[in-house]
């Protein structure tokens, strides 16, 4: 407990000190359009948040990532798994996703807008960045599976259900919380990056570009602050969504 | 009669050269020989994990296994009574196995709570519950104490008595406890050198074995 405190302490004195320094390099540099001071970026922020547009953009962007991500994990562990199962498929599916690891995000979503709808792209770039991260963990943890405990399975004649529950789960399990955790981060990162040059309605990305064009700096800031903050509780709350549903001793 | 027939194995080395042995059914046949030997393997192949280069075994076609394994094979996640019972859903023969292996306080215990010997008896719990038709033990009793070691073995016996079993261990002691016939098995070359019922060891055969004479 005691060393919790401690370590929390840390913590905060730590961006203490990185926001004093922002604000001393904003003092130095005396331009809020370059970089805005903590209050001016404050004001934008409150005065934003207190909009119902503000919300709206929110939920709808927040909507559109964890669309993408959600979608990424159950095609990603389902891949991983017939990739597992089948050499075939991993053969298969292997190369496209390696492609879509490699390839810079700007040209799927310029592609995307070719292919659909402009609200429909942040949560397809959101899909395309997680799912290969999602594929290639889950897949290392099948991989490493005890053959030991597969063998002890045979001999006791588990059913598929039970070789699942009681190997596979909890063998894959540190797998895909990292790559949750990790993928999370990148559908945010990735899926604002597609609001911002797909520009939908109601949406942080929009928000942003907006800021850019009318040099908006302390809203950019202030934009930019949302993002890191929901990205942050996103983040802790998945975390203690999986510790809840995979409670392992 | 379960009968390994001229077995040829090798890794990278040759382990069986036209190796033979049969295990009689509905009794327990104890395998001792030195480490390194190809014992688990023999294991191995009985199950079908492993198949030899050259030759058969006889006797297991339909045939269903329990094993002890050399390692304890064991799901950390769950507890000792989750453990035993994936290999039957008879509440009341697990409380009497259980009860054979003095495990009825520990059995909501996780595995990772559990000393090394409180793990073997588990494994072997969970050997115990299946009906099988051959159980195999692979050096079941590794880390149990002496004194539980003896009481467990006694109540093993009559629990498994009439069925086949094929014990592999390197104590001659608890080989000499448990079954009901013994085969020492030799390295370099892998063979059968002696084939004994129990009742026919005595106090020279055991200090002989002891002594590595044999």
């Amino acid at each position: 407990m005691k060393k919790d405190r401690k370590e929390f302490v840390s913590k905060a004195v730590s961006v203490l000190i990185w926001v004093l320094i922002y604000q001393a390099i904003s003092c130095f540099i005396g331009k809020s359009l370059l970089v805005p001071t903590l209050g001016d970026i404050l004001r934008a922020f409150i005065g934003m948040s207190t909009s119902i547009e503000f919300w709206s953009t929110v939920f709808f962007s927040l909507l559109r990532v964890v669309i993408g991500f959600v979608l990424a994990v159950a095609a990603g562990v389902v891949l991983a798994w017939f990739s597992y199962q089948y050499n075939l498929v991993y053969n298969f599916v292997y190369p496209v996703l390696s492609v879509i690891k490699a390839a810079p995000v700007a040209s799927f979503i310029i592609l995307a807008l070719l292919w659909m709808n402009s609200g429909h792209v942040p949560a397809f770039i959101a899909f395309l960045m997680v799912l290969p991260m999602v594929w290639s963990n889950v897949l290392q943890g099948f991989k490493e599976t005890d053959y030991k405990l597969l063998e002890m399975a045979d001999v006791f004649n588990f059913t598929a259900k039970r070789k699942i529950k009681m190997i596979y789960i909890p063998q894959v399990m540190p797998y895909f919380k990292t790559a949750c955790v990790t993928g999370l981060g990148f559908a945010w990162k990735s899926g604002i990056a597609a609001e911002v040059i797909s520009t939908p309605k109601l949406s942080i990305g929009r928000k942003l570009y907006e800021s850019k064009i009318y040099i908006e700096t302390p809203e950019l800031f202030a934009w930019t602050l949302t993002v890191i903050i929901l990205s942050i509780i996103a983040e802790k709350a998945f975390k203690a969504l999986l510790n809840r549903f995979t409670k392992s001793r | 009669m379960i009968c390994f027939n001229n077995i040829f194995k090798a890794y990278e080395k040759p382990v069986f050269s036209d190796f033979g042995m049969c295990l009689n059914e509905g009794v327990t046949t104890s395998l001792l020989g030195p480490s390194g030997g190809g014992k688990t393997t023999l294991i191995n192949m009985l199950l079908g994990f492993e198949k030899p280069d050259k030759g058969s075994i006889l006797g297991i076609e339909n045939k269903s296994f329990s094993v002890v394994f050399q390692e304890d094979r064991l799901l950390e996640n769950f507890t000792v009574k989750e453990n035993i019972m994936v290999s039957s859903n008879d509440e009341s023969l697990c409380s009497k196995v259980l009860e054979l292996l003095g495990m009825q306080n520990t059995a909501d215990l996780y595995i990772n709570e559990l000393s090394g010997g409180m793990k073997r008896r588990a494994a072997i719990g969970r050997c115990l519950l299946k009906n099988a038709d051959i159980y195999i033990f692979d050096e079941p009793f590794k880390g149990i104490d002496e004194a539980l070691k003896k009481n467990i073995i006694n109540s093993m016996k009559k629990y498994l008595k009439g069925k086949t079993c094929f014990l592999v261990t390197h104590d001659i002691d608890e080989a000499i406890l448990m079954s009901d016939y013994i085969k020492i098995m030799n390295k370099n070359p892998v063979e059968i050198i002696k084939d004994v019922s129990v009742n026919e060891i005595d106090s020279k055969f055991i200090e002989d074995f002891k002594n590595g004479i044999l």
